[in-house]
């Protein structure tokens, strides 16, 4: 079932290879690793020759590189100004200097040795199928610790082009780099780019075309002791992979260059030490032992530490320093890292994330269901009884259309809306990356560190895009942690949910209380897990970002195309669902599906049966719970404008609510969960989250009785 | 849950990291263990009744010379070991700290000098083997606005040791504290021209050498 559209919430996605699976059908990885040849992947362009070459971009966290690929390829790969938003490579084609390219986006890294799952898919992008260009995309407000990544990437021996981006951002902070003298000190094409106004995008599409027939560049020269000791692990290693066999010509060793593949044994990379036969490593374990002490003795270790000092030199003679502007969002960005005034503005940020989702969303869902109610519901109703007479059909008829799409309109629509433009602000500004740090310390005690705080916030937007965050993580038990409380943070569907019925019939109190009811469950599951799940926590380590001024336009552009996806999938949805419980409805048959649920819908949680119904439905999207269970509520008063009151009082409303908001994450967070950690634990969870529910709506239903209203 | 058996050896050598001359909290010791406190105050009692640490309830533990002598052999037969499993059988030196915990308790006098006769004397990591370690304080001692040197990183881990390269936090590198985040938070610290967060526990392995 989630053949095509793996996940339902989050962008159109394009031809998107995740960690070595094709996400198009359940086809084969796209290197053709393990399974049948890579060409049974026929829509994925990185497996077919269709494309005449490749393209990939490569470069640290946060330096641009979504933007410049979404610009050169026209598509919508999520950006964000904080580290680790891309996680998965994304392919997609382009025209570039008249030929068709495939450009290939990897996640940002520090280094090509990574540790973590996402730096590894970068490593790929660049070993696996090398690319005919590399672009690297440098920073040039951070340039020396940038070029580190370039000595990595020069050593693998492709052609480069260097995009020298957020050139605005280093002026802000007073640094001008000299893109001639960076080019002549590098020895390859340099090209000045800004992937939020596209300036520049000409001149590197043909910088690219060029470079395919150039050399590839000289490597970024160590120190002498340094370059010595790589010269000599190379020299072995040439003679000892070249002596193993013909299934390592070329002196290329699993995409690596042969001077690549010596740093990276140098240095300890052990993907690169399991790449040798057996016979190799034999006779190279004393040579690199050597070389390393020789290393040692020279002052040249670690190799990383050569590589600082040569990126620095280069940095430092293409830079001019000046004194930035203090601008004052850099103020504001100091001011929010501050631990005084940091925690306050934390707050109140979040304070006024929760006022304007409920007004502004409250607002547009008040005027879009008026409008509906009073220029559309009439006509529909009308062509209802023209088209089947007075009857059961016709009703049915009203139900599908009018009440269908009324409840998108005053539930999904307005706070799916808001929701998704507050999270663009967020996410382009930078600011969630002062969230982590402040709330480092706290995420300690349930078993995450502070970089989960992301994906957990992305979480209340969609779960499944922040499920597939959770790649940022460094190990399986954290991500499991996160993934687990991600599907307990009530995404913009579930919060939809929640302001729509207790918001509207019990106020905000009610609902703030809701959220903070949903907040200590997370905090006690995520304390649980942490108490119970064998081994600790990892600690911190993350770059941050000075705060940006978010692109109105960008933001608006996010927003929307996340709002229409939505729409398009949930409009059809829903007008499905209304269609199926009119007719269940209409009937009778219903009473059927009531009844074996009733036992724990009314006997447990104290809910009218009925509502077991669209309890049932809302696996398919969470929205529904609501939507179906008005519709409901309208099909019980015999009226379409019928209230949820109707049905519920404002007690069982929480109830509903907090249960709905629990239970079984909906069906494409189970396709991502499985797809992530595998079906065992996403059953698991699934398990959990229903067990939750049942105590917790029960736990709830008990302590409301007990306050009289 | 049962409770990881931590041996005496490992208490004296966690003493010794933590506070070579001075005193150490039970909690700070039980916490860095990752042992229950009343684990901990159990054998830092027997430490006491051995005469490796003195004990006053309450206030802390201390390492006696006795104690400080057999901490200072754990951990340069600790750094020997990891010598040998880099050098001689090219273990990556990132996974070296891992397995030299294992050997440091099993190794004798003999294989200790014959080891120090045919080996460097530093650890893979920087680390003296032998004479005291050069004057340096860890990262998280530093005050916001203080400015420093990087002179090693301390007991590390795999991962950690790895991506703190990558970031630039080497030997040599020189950084700068803006400020410490609230309830025993991360750092914020400079280093070239980035800021990053890192956790206290991570800062307080990057020993540097504070400016003036």
């Amino acid at each position: 079932m989630f053949g095509r559209r793996r996940s339902s919430c989050h962008g159109g996605a394009p031809a998107t290879c995740s960690a070595g699976r094709c996400r198009r059908g359940a086809g084969p990885r796209w290197r053709g690793g393990a399974g049948s040849g890579a060409g049974a992947c026929a829509t994925c362009p990185l497996s077919a020759g269709q494309a005449n070459f490749t393209v990939a971009l490569v470069g640290n966290p946060n330096v641009g590189k979504s933007s410049l690929y979404n610009r050169l390829t026209g598509q919508q790969v999520a950006t964000a100004n904080y580290a680790g938003k891309t996680v998965e490579l994304s392919a997609a084609q382009a025209v570039i200097g008249g030929q068709l390219a495939t450009i290939v986006d990897t996640p940002g890294t520090y280094s090509l040795q990574g540790f973590s799952a996402d730096q590894l898919v970068a490593r790929r992008g660049l070993t696996e199928r090398r690319p005919d260009v590399a672009v690297v995309v440098l920073d040039a407000s951070n340039l020396a610790r940038n070029l580190q990544l370039y000595a990595e990437v020069a050593d693998l021996e492709l052609p480069i082009v260097v995009a020298l981006n957020l050139e605005d951002e280093a002026r802000r902070l007073g640094r001008l780099v000299a893109p001639a003298e960076l080019a002549s000190a590098l020895g390859v094409p340099v090209v000045r780019t800004n992937g939020q106004t596209g300036t520049g995008l000409t001149e590197l599409g043909r910088a690219i075309a060029a470079a395919r027939t150039l050399p590839p560049p000289q490597p970024l020269r160590l120190s002498p002791a340094a370059e010595g000791a790589i010269a000599t692990v190379a020299h072995t290693l040439g003679s000892a992979i070249l002596s193993a066999g013909p299934d390592h010509d070329h002196g290329v060793l699993g995409g690596l260059s042969l001077r690549a593949a010596a740093r990276l044994l140098l240095e300890g990379d052990q993907a690169t030490w399991d790449l040798l036969p057996p016979p190799a490593t034999e006779v190279l374990r004393p040579i690199v032992a050597t070389a390393r002490e020789e290393l040692r003795q020279a002052g040249a270790w670690p190799l990383a530490a050569e590589r600082a000092r040569a990126a620095a030199r280069v940095a430092e003679a293409v830079t001019r320093r000046g004194t930035g502007r203090s601008d004052w969002l850099l103020a504001l960005w100091r001011a929010s890292l501050d631990p005084r005034r940091g925690p306050l503005i934390l707050l109140v940020v979040v304070a006024l994330l929760g006022w304007f989702m409920y007004s502004a969303g409250g607002a547009l869902s008040a005027a879009l269901g008026g409008t509906w109610q009073k220029y559309a519901l009439p006509p529909i109703d009308r062509l209802g009884r023209w088209l089947f007479g007075d009857g059961a059909a016709a009703r049915i008829f009203t139900w599908t259309f009018g009440s269908g799409i009324e409840a998108v309109l005053t539930i999904g629509v307005p706070f799916v809306f808001t929701f998704e433009l507050v999270l663009s602000l967020l996410e382009d500004s930078g600011y969630l990356n002062a969230a982590a740090y402040l709330t480092d310390s706290t995420m300690h005690r349930i078993g995450l560190n502070g970089r989960a705080i992301i994906p957990l916030i992305a979480g209340a937007g969609c779960n499944v895009p922040a499920i597939i965050g959770t790649r940022i993580l460094a190990d399986k038990r954290e991500r499991f942690i996160a993934a687990t409380l991600i599907t307990l943070v009530p995404c913009s569907a579930r919060i939809a949910v929640i302001l729509g019925s207790v918001g509207v019939v019990a106020g905000w109190e009610a609902a703030a209380g809701l959220f903070l009811t949903l907040v200590l469950i997370i905090a006690a599951v995520g304390w649980a897990l942490n108490r119970y799940l064998p081994g600790e926590t990892s600690e911190l380590v993350m770059e941050m970002f000075p705060l940006r001024r978010p692109l109105p336009s960008a933001v608006l552009k996010r927003t929307w195309g996340k709002f229409l996806d939505f729409l398009t999938q949930a409009l059809p949805l829903m007008i499905v669902g209304s269609f199926i419980v009119g007719l269940l409805y209409e009937t009778g048959l219903m009473y059927y599906l009531v009844k074996p649920l009733s036992p724990i819908v009314s006997g447990v949680l104290g809910l009218p049966a009925i509502v077991g119904i669209a309890l049932v439905f809302a696996v398919l999207r969470k929205e529904l719970a609501l939507q179906l269970t008005l519709a409901l509520a309208a099909m019980a008063a015999g009226a379409p404008t019928a209230t949820l009151t109707s049905l519920m009082n404002a007690k069982q409303v929480f109830v509903f609510a907090l249960v709905s908001s629990l239970y079984i994450p909906c069906l494409a967070t189970y396709g991502i969960l499985a797809r992530e950690l595998g079906r065992r634990q996403a059953v698991g969870i699934t398990m959990l989250t229903l067990a939750l529910a049942v105590v917790i709506g029960f736990l709830a239903r008990l302590a409301l009785a007990a306050i009289p209203i | 849950m049962s409770e990881r058996n931590i041996s005496q050896e490992e208490y004296l050598e966690q003493l010794y990291r933590l506070a070579p001359e001075g005193l150490v909290p039970l909690s700070a010791l039980a916490r860095a263990l990752a042992v229950k406190g009343p684990s901990a105050t159990e054998m830092c009692r027997t430490l006491a009744d051995k005469g490796l640490a003195t004990y006053e309830p309450r206030r802390g533990v201390a390492l006696t010379a006795a104690g400080r002598r057999q901490a200072e052999q754990l951990i340069r037969r600790h750094r020997l070991a990891e010598r040998m499993l880099t050098d001689l059988i090219g273990l990556p030196w990132e996974r070296a700290h891992d397995e030299a915990c294992k050997y440091e308790h099993v190794i004798s006098d003999e294989v200790e000098r014959l080891l120090a006769q045919s080996l460097p004397d530093t650890c893979p990591h920087g680390n003296p083997i032998n004479g005291a370690a050069p004057a340096a304080e860890p990262l998280a001692a530093l005050p916001a606005g203080a400015k420093a040197e990087v002179v090693r990183i301390e007991r590390e881990e795999t991962a950690v040791l790895r991506y703190l390269a990558q970031l630039g936090l080497v030997p040599g590198a020189r950084v700068e504290v803006v400020s410490h985040a609230p309830l025993a938070g991360p750092l914020l610290i400079i280093v070239g021209d980035a800021h990053y967060a890192i956790g206290r526990e991570i800062a307080e392995r990057v020993m540097v050498r504070r400016d003036g």
